[in-house]
């Protein structure tokens, strides 16, 4: 059996990491001679190894009272590491979150009581109680207003790129340079389907507590934006293709730009009105 | 079928202030005591939460400190404010249960 250590969460952040930086790579190699976008596509890639790092160093700090308690509450601990990770708590409730989990598990393992007994054999039952007193439950309005900060953020971006890129920065910029439907199409689906798919996922995998071979279904989300990348590139059927490179009717003006920028703002807004509520 | 998390969920607020009225205590001993009055059915992941609750409302302070067995835990007291809510709460808890008795028994308080 795999010797399993639950951090589901710090190698989704590898992973996509990883996807983060194909996509540089892929971009950067189309000949981008602008050094701005040079340098914001380095920063981004920075920003993410830093989140990699951070993360990290959050299972290390711990690590040392983790290595105390026996292997059975070890993975349980784990399994809890990836239902709170995936929770609205914020980083403060989580980590008070797991220090009370921490203590439990200590003193019940010291006391030789069976992690089952402790948790009632049920760990979505065991946390619910700690993760609604904290806010951190994971609701549709929640995953919807996220989805869309996700993927409004993410056309601005490309907007961005585009905009310095061939015309530099002027209203005429912003009407010229369109976006593609495959592009834009891609990440609906990736904030809309792929995010809370794997979200929901991830608790499955934790409350489920999977082990062994069926971990490995966890990367079964991560296909849906290979896939959805892999046809963007190499796709080479002209109609598919004709369609993919089509202009699409969006962030097509100033005003829709600020409309898309009041939008991120307010579905932003929404998820930490939605969190205050809990 | 009756929902009895919702039942206690009203209920566990007093029952705890009154346990940790008596001395400082901590979330297991807590769960113990609560089962040895009858709460047969309750584990930590039922009371730590509550605890988290009852502290935030300034119900009950906490502490840590290194336990008898080695690791540091949380201890508890109730608070000023604590004791407060535990006085309304068994109030309320004696009027209540009066009338609910009364009614699943079939009696009036034009009856007594």
């Amino acid at each position: 059996m795999m010797n399993f250590k639950g951090k589901n969460k710090f190698y989704i952040l590898v992973t996509l990491t990883l996807l983060f930086i194909i996509q540089i790579i892929i971009y950067l190699s189309f000949n981008v001679t602008n050094p701005q976008i040079t340098v914001v596509m380095i920063l981004l890639v920075l920003i993410a190894f830093v989140g990699v790092l951070v993360s990290y160093m959050a299972i290390k700090r711990t690590g040392r009272r983790i290595k105390k308690i026996p292997d059975s509450y070890k993975e349980v601990y784990y399994d809890i590491v990836e239902i709170v990770g995936i929770s609205v708590m914020n980083m403060a409730q989580k980590r008070n979150t797991m220090n009370m989990v921490l203590e439990i598990f200590e003193h019940a393992s010291l006391q030789n009581r069976d992690v089952n007994e402790v948790t009632g054999g049920n760990l979505e039952e065991f946390m619910s109680g700690f993760i609604e007193v904290s806010g951190g439950k994971l609701s549709t309005i929640y995953l919807v207003s996220y989805s869309t900060f996700l993927f409004v953020i993410y056309i601005l971006f490309i907007k961005l790129y585009k905009v310095i890129k061939y015309g530099g920065l002027s209203l005429e910029a912003i009407e010229q340079q369109v976006l593609d439907r495959g592009i834009v199409l891609t990440y609906l689906i990736i904030a809309y389907i792929f995010f809370p798919w794997m979200l929901t996922t991830v608790k499955k995998a934790a409350t489920e507590q999977w082990r062994g071979i069926k971990k490995a279904l966890l990367l079964i989300p991560f296909l849906l934006p290979l896939s959805l990348v892999s046809v963007l590139i190499i796709s080479d059927n002209t109609t598919f293709r004709e369609f993919l490179d089509s202009p699409m009717p969006i962030l097509s003006s100033a005003f829709l730009v600020i409309c898309a920028l009041i939008i991120s703002v307010v579905s932003f807004l929404v998820m930490r009105k939605y969190k205050l509520k809990t | 079928m009756i929902d009895k998390a919702q039942i206690l969920k009203g209920l566990l607020d007093g029952c705890i202030l009154k346990v940790v009225s008596d001395k400082e205590s901590y979330g297991y001993k807590i769960t113990e005591d609560l089962k040895h009055y009858g709460f047969k059915d309750l584990n930590e992941g039922s009371i730590y939460p509550v605890l988290v609750r009852l502290e935030k409302k300034g119900f009950v302070s906490s502490e840590s400190k290194t336990s008898p067995l080695g690791p540091k835990r949380k201890y508890f007291v109730i608070t000023e404010g604590g004791l407060d809510y535990l006085n309304s709460f068994n109030i309320l808890w004696g009027q209540t249960s009066a009338i609910v008795n009364n009614i699943l028994g079939g009696t009036s308080d034009d009856e007594f």
